[in-house]
């Protein structure tokens, strides 16, 4: 290291601990996202809405990639779910005060989507209104591909009939094959500063010095000679 | 030993810390995960695709509540009609038989969608254009007042031959909705009032805003004049027009002006003189009033679905009308 060859050893240490640390920081972050996402590069967020709502998705989850987003809600078996893209503010207009869950953003620590649950009334949703984008039917699982075109769009889920739905499940999956490459990429970076920082911690341990580490070292030499 | 890692520790944590935070940032910038765009407020609020669905479906609708059996028309206009366009449909059950106006659904080529109205509020337009059986352009105006709720046909008129509309902003911009009358030569209810009054029989009023050279204007003064000549000493005839203002509505044209949608009510009242002992009416109108001759008076009620062109200034045009008698009373 003759760059820092003049810098006092604390400061040496200082900037081994920091690269050491940042590196490890970005290998466990690179493996975790990688052990996450999977080859495919798949991230996938899921919650259980509360019973008795509509359930609303909106733009912070489903518009912030540029990748399409698939949203599948899943209910008992036989259950008649129905769901409908509109526009934010249509959505918000058709829901009204009906009790909804209104999912608002996705966390990666966790890899689930949280919200807040709004308005109190035993309203319908509005199925066959002509607000709806696109709208989806199924029988115990609906899935719906949000592409992003249209955005912002808002996703409402119910039942068939426009009542709430009983959901079991609430799943957002993104796929992005990048991030397979960032996260691999992040571990790799992780792992080469991590192997320096651990270079230089042992290249000083070979050259020991009294303290202060302010002296050079071949006065240094020469004093170890002397003794 | 343990000091010199703990001042270490006090000046890595916070670096590490601010790098980390920072590196969040511009993580989510390289993941490409962004804030989600801001809703577009100041176009259509459909795509026109969209709107030529909605088109289709309530003209369908509308075909099929026309050929429907009685028992099950009120159920089908009541899905496929709002506004004028019910208050006409209703006029066939009324005087019990079909109503008088051409169908505004009977079409050889699928419907066009001329434009629809701009923004996210409510209420929200569609105007579009059938062709009927004879061959004959109808504006048909489509209304929804609220999410809930889908468009419905809200009135239909056919195009006096000849006549034409001025162009109207693209699907995907939107066509504002006109609720006052900002940059028209006259508020619509004003211009509407006025045309009503020039309607008159036998004392119209001068309409110094409305071109009354229109087929079905001039149409209407012919027939009424007409009639009171027929009736001759024996009767007096007399004919109001009033606006029915929660029915009338307006769509900004393309650089100014707007297209009004509009439904007049017209009552015309027989009144017999003292030396008119009898009148015998039409046979149309002896199977309406279940009268074969008329000793005191008769009243009969019309729908006027008119559709007028309002320049920024100068005179305003109907370009589209339809009349249907939905009441018939006589003594």
């Amino acid at each position: 290291m003759p760059v820092l060859a003049s810098v006092p050893v604390v400061a040496k240490r200082a900037v081994l601990v920091a690269l050491t640390a940042v590196g490890l920081v970005l290998l466990v972050l690179g493996l975790w996202f990688t052990a996450h996402l999977g080859l495919s590069g798949t991230a996938t967020f899921t919650t259980k809405p509360a019973s008795g709502s509509i359930a609303v998705l909106e733009p912070s989850v489903l518009n912030r990639v540029d990748q399409p987003v698939t949203v599948t809600a899943r209910a008992a078996q036989g259950t008649q779910l129905w769901a409908g893209l509109a526009s934010p503010s249509d959505a918000a207009a058709v829901v009204g005060d009906a009790a909804h869950t209104s999912v608002t953003s996705a966390h990666v620590n966790s890899w689930s989507l949280t919200g807040k649950r709004a308005g109190t009334a035993e309203a319908l949703v509005a199925t066959h209104a002509d607000i709806w984008h696109a709208t989806k039917s199924g029988t115990g699982t609906v899935r719906v591909t949000v592409h992003q075109s249209d955005a912002p769009e808002s996703l409402v889920i119910a039942n068939a009939d426009g009542t709430p739905a009983a959901l079991s499940s609430l799943t957002l999956t993104v796929q992005h094959s990048t991030w397979v490459f960032q996260s691999l990429l992040c571990a790799l970076v992780g792992l080469l500063a991590v192997a320096a920082g651990i270079g230089g911690f042992w290249q000083l341990r070979r050259r020991p010095t009294t303290g202060g580490g302010a002296r050079p070292d071949s006065a240094r030499d020469a004093e170890e000679v002397a003794a | 030993m343990r000091l010199p890692a703990m001042r270490n520790a006090r000046v890595v944590l916070p670096l590490a810390a601010a790098l980390g935070l920072a590196g969040c940032g511009a993580g989510t910038a390289l993941a490409g995960v962004h804030d989600a765009p801001a809703q577009v407020t100041n176009q259509a609020p459909i795509s026109p695709e969209a709107a030529q669905q909605i088109v289709e479906r309530v003209i369908t609708k509308v075909d099929e509540a026309d050929r429907a059996r009685p028992e099950v028309a009120k159920d089908l206009r009541a899905e496929a009609f709002t506004g004028a366009a019910l208050a006409v449909a209703k006029a066939s059950d009324q005087i019990g038989e079909p109503a008088a106006a051409p169908n505004p659904v009977s079409r050889t080529e699928a419907p066009k969608v001329l434009a629809m109205s701009r923004g996210t509020g409510w209420p929200r337009l569609i105007v579009a254009q059938t062709t009927a059986g004879d061959g004959g352009s109808v504006l048909n105006l489509l209304f929804s007042p609220d999410a809930r709720t889908p468009f419905r046909l809200s009135a239909s008129a056919t195009m006096h031959p000849g006549a034409s509309v001025s162009a109207l902003d693209s699907l995907t911009k939107g066509s504002p909705v006109v609720t006052e009358g900002a940059g028209l030569a006259k508020a619509p209810k004003d211009l509407l009032a006025e045309y009503a009054a020039s309607l008159a029989f036998p004392k119209p009023a001068k309409a110094d805003d409305v071109d009354g050279s229109d087929q079905f204007t001039v149409g209407v003064r012919a027939n009424a004049a007409a009639q009171a000549k027929s009736f001759g000493k024996l009767a007096t005839l007399t004919q109001k027009h009033e606006v029915q203002p929660d029915q009338t509505l307006a769509i900004q044209l393309r650089g100014g002006g707007a297209l009004v949608f509009a439904l007049l009510e017209r009552t015309d009242t027989i009144t017999l003189k003292k030396g008119g002992k009898s009148l015998t009416p039409s046979a149309e109108f002896q199977r309406l009033v279940r009268k074969k001759t008329l000793t005191k008076s008769a009243e009969l009620k019309s729908y006027e679905t008119v559709v007028l062109t309002v320049p920024e200034r100068g005179k305003a045009a109907v370009v589209a009308a339809d009349e249907v008698l939905f009441s018939a009373k006589g003594a």
